[in-house]
């Protein structure tokens, strides 16, 4: 790293511009414009179902934040952070395994890692409800060593929608942390030990920060997608399982409310941007007040 | 104070490092010489404990530490890379060897602040290693190592990494840290500029194995090996018989037909085969045959090389074998051979006393 970065050129303006220019086409024509429009149908008054209204109104933004519809947010901000607490516990293990394996060794673990995406995701959930079903693989493991005499009831409760969550999630948090270990420099652990620092400390003073920046990323990658999702408490959840994202599919779907669906979306899409933007300044990959100088 | 006992590392069928024994004694600035791939790095990683050796013994004070833990071992190593903490500042970096030892804050922080003030830093605590050039980074290595006052400081090529000048600043300055500190410093180096400004003795080490440790002096003008000749200054180098054996002098031919003589007495023997080394800078050339008190060959001069203070000459000889004469520019005008051209032909001329003869 030089001390003293270079201002940058002039004449790479250019070069930045059309380097920057599809990105930022497709992101106005794939999300701001949809947002606005979103945004636009949530405003309707009641009662109109899809046309975008001349007289803007509240009403909308009202109903969504009734204590009903906030609890079942709530419920979705729970779910989403214990998902992705879980996710991590598991994800950092097995990230720091495959990064201290042998180079090759660690293209096959990887490999392993990403192997379930191969399948789409509602065939391996409708998989889960075999695997925790009343008389599922758990229950029958379970019965058969007799650690159980009734089946257990896993499927349809906030319990199997966590597993599912951390199932999906797994794949999206184990490579930006593994990542980011690779990237360290193993003469930093041998440094450590050489100072005297046992091989406890090393791993809480060293690695753990090492880490952090595959930690931030991953944790978005999780927690984003985890909070809007409606697919796996869909198939893996009960009725009190309910979260925000069944709650937006049902308005443009059986529910036929798209402007109440379209205010709801509206809310969670703010409520994430904002997240991950205060997130990203204060705990994200260098963002940390101090650890770079920048803060 | 710490030695080595037969101690030797191989990977499978490799040996990195062949069975050898060292003995570094207290206060001493003992360097280790060799090109990348020498098991230089490797010997030092056994005795930070890093790698373990595959047979032998490392003894710290007549203690065996072969198998204790590199954080239980009263050593500290400076890494090439430096291998700073990126995520910590100065303060906390050169503080982590106290901190893990549960140091009170109010001493840590009075030894940091000395520490610094040792290798010239004071003022930098609040900077993260990113901030600082490589020279500042390679103090903050010495300081974050030697405010543990280990018994023994290993430092792994921790001058490479910086430019010329740097590294040249930071040598007197290493020099002077171990004058002052008192610690056992034990050095590892392909540079053989700061092998021989740096260290009290030097071991050269070539293919697992030391070809010679003496001091830098010895090591520069009785080379033991033709690789050690070679590998520390440069040398020529010529395939010789032993002529004529007595009490003080001794003569050798070379290229079956220079008779080369040299004063004093030797182990060799009559009709042995050796070989004879003779540094550039021993060297003149000359228009006129050597003298009684001088051995000289006679050549055709190939290409010539201004350096300003100096004039570096490759001189082809009648075998075809060359030979590179360095002879200061004042010289050159005393001996009236200043300018001369390619295909000139000249003797190589040396004095008697010069010159290195080695078993063959």
């Amino acid at each position: 790293m030089t001390e003293h970065p270079q201002p940058p050129r002039r004449d790479g303006r250019v070069e930045v511009a059309t380097l920057t220019l599809p990105p930022l086409v497709w992101l106005v024509i794939f999300f701001v414009i949809p947002v606005l429009i979103l945004a636009a149908i949530s405003l309707s008054p009641a009662g109109m179902t899809v046309e975008i209204s001349p007289t803007p109104s509240l009403e909308h933004y009202r109903e969504a934040l009734d204590p009903f519809y906030l609890n079942i947010l709530l419920r979705s901000l729970g779910y989403a952070a214990l998902a992705t607490l879980l996710t991590l516990l598991i994800a950092f293990p097995a990230a720091y395994f495959i990064a201290s394996s042998p180079p090759r060794r660690q293209v096959w673990l990887l490999f392993l890692v990403f192997l379930p995406l191969w399948t789409n995701l509602l065939v391996r959930l409708y998989s889960f409800k075999i695997i925790l079903g009343d008389n599922g693989l758990v229950n029958q493991v379970l019965q058969a060593l007799a650690l159980v005499s009734e089946p257990l009831t896993l499927i349809y409760t906030p319990l199997s929608v966590v597993i599912g969550f951390v199932y999906w999630n797994l794949p999206y948090m184990i490579p930006p942390i593994y990542a980011a270990l690779e990237r360290m420099n193993p003469s930093l652990l041998e440094a450590s030990m050489d100072l005297g620092a046992s091989r406890a400390a090393t791993f809480w003073h060293i690695v753990i920060p090492a880490s952090l920046p595959g930690v931030a990323a991953g944790v978005i990658l999780c927690f984003v997608p985890t909070l809007g999702s409606f697919i796996v408490p869909d198939i893996l959840g009960g009725p009190d399982s309910m979260m925000v994202g069944n709650l937006i599919a049902a308005q443009f779907g059986p529910g036929l409310n798209w402007p109440f669906g379209s205010a709801l979306a509206t809310v969670l899409t703010l409520l994430v941007t904002v997240g991950v933007t205060l997130y990203i300044r204060y705990a994200g990959p260098g963002g940390q007040p101090g650890r770079d100088g920048r803060g | 104070m710490l030695e080595l006992r037969t101690i030797s590392k191989r990977y499978g069928d490799v040996a990195v490092v062949e069975p050898l024994d060292l003995t570094i004694e207290e206060g001493e600035f003992f360097c280790i010489l060799g090109p990348s791939g020498c098991g230089k790095t490797t010997l030092l990683r056994m005795i930070a404990g890093f790698d373990r050796p595959s047979a032998g013994q490392i003894l710290l004070d007549g203690v065996d530490i072969t198998a204790v833990p590199p954080n239980h071992r009263d050593l500290n190593t400076v890494f090439q890379n430096y291998a700073l903490f990126p995520h910590y500042q100065v303060f906390d970096n050169v503080a982590y060897g106290l901190k893990v030892r549960k140091t009170p804050a109010a001493e840590i922080h009075e030894r940091v602040m000395a520490a610094l003030q040792l290798v010239g830093l004071a003022g930098f605590e609040h900077r993260l290693p990113a901030q600082l050039s490589g020279g500042q980074q390679q103090r903050v290595a010495l300081a974050r190592a030697l405010i543990n006052r280990p018994r023994l400081l290993l430092l792994d090529e921790p001058l490479s990494a910086l430019d010329r000048k740097t590294g040249e600043q930071m040598r007197t300055e290493l020099a002077d840290l171990q004058a002052k500190s008192g610690i056992t410093f034990v050095f590892v180096t392909h540079n053989q500029a700061e092998a021989l400004s740096l260290a009290s003795r030097v071991a050269v080490m070539n293919r697992g194995v030391f070809e010679q440790c003496s001091t830098p002096q010895e090591l520069y003008h009785r080379p033991q090996t033709r690789f050690v000749g070679d590998f520390v200054g440069s040398m020529n180098f010529f395939q010789g018989v032993v002529t004529e054996v007595s009490a003080n002098r001794l003569a050798v031919e070379v290229l079956g037909q220079s008779r080369v003589e040299r004063r004093g007495a030797s182990e060799f023997r009559l009709g042995e085969g050796v070989v004879f080394g003779l540094r550039p800078e021993q060297l003149r050339v000359s228009l006129l045959e050597p003298k009684d008190y001088e051995n000289g060959l006679f050549g055709q001069i190939e290409r010539t090389l201004y350096l300003g203070e100096a004039t570096q000459l490759c001189v082809r000889l009648s075998n075809g074998e060359r030979i590179e004469v360095k002879v200061q520019n004042y010289l050159m005008l005393e001996d009236k051979v200043m300018g001369l051209e390619p295909e000139e032909r000249v003797w190589v001329i040396w004095s008697k006393g010069s010159g290195v003869l080695l078993h063959d």
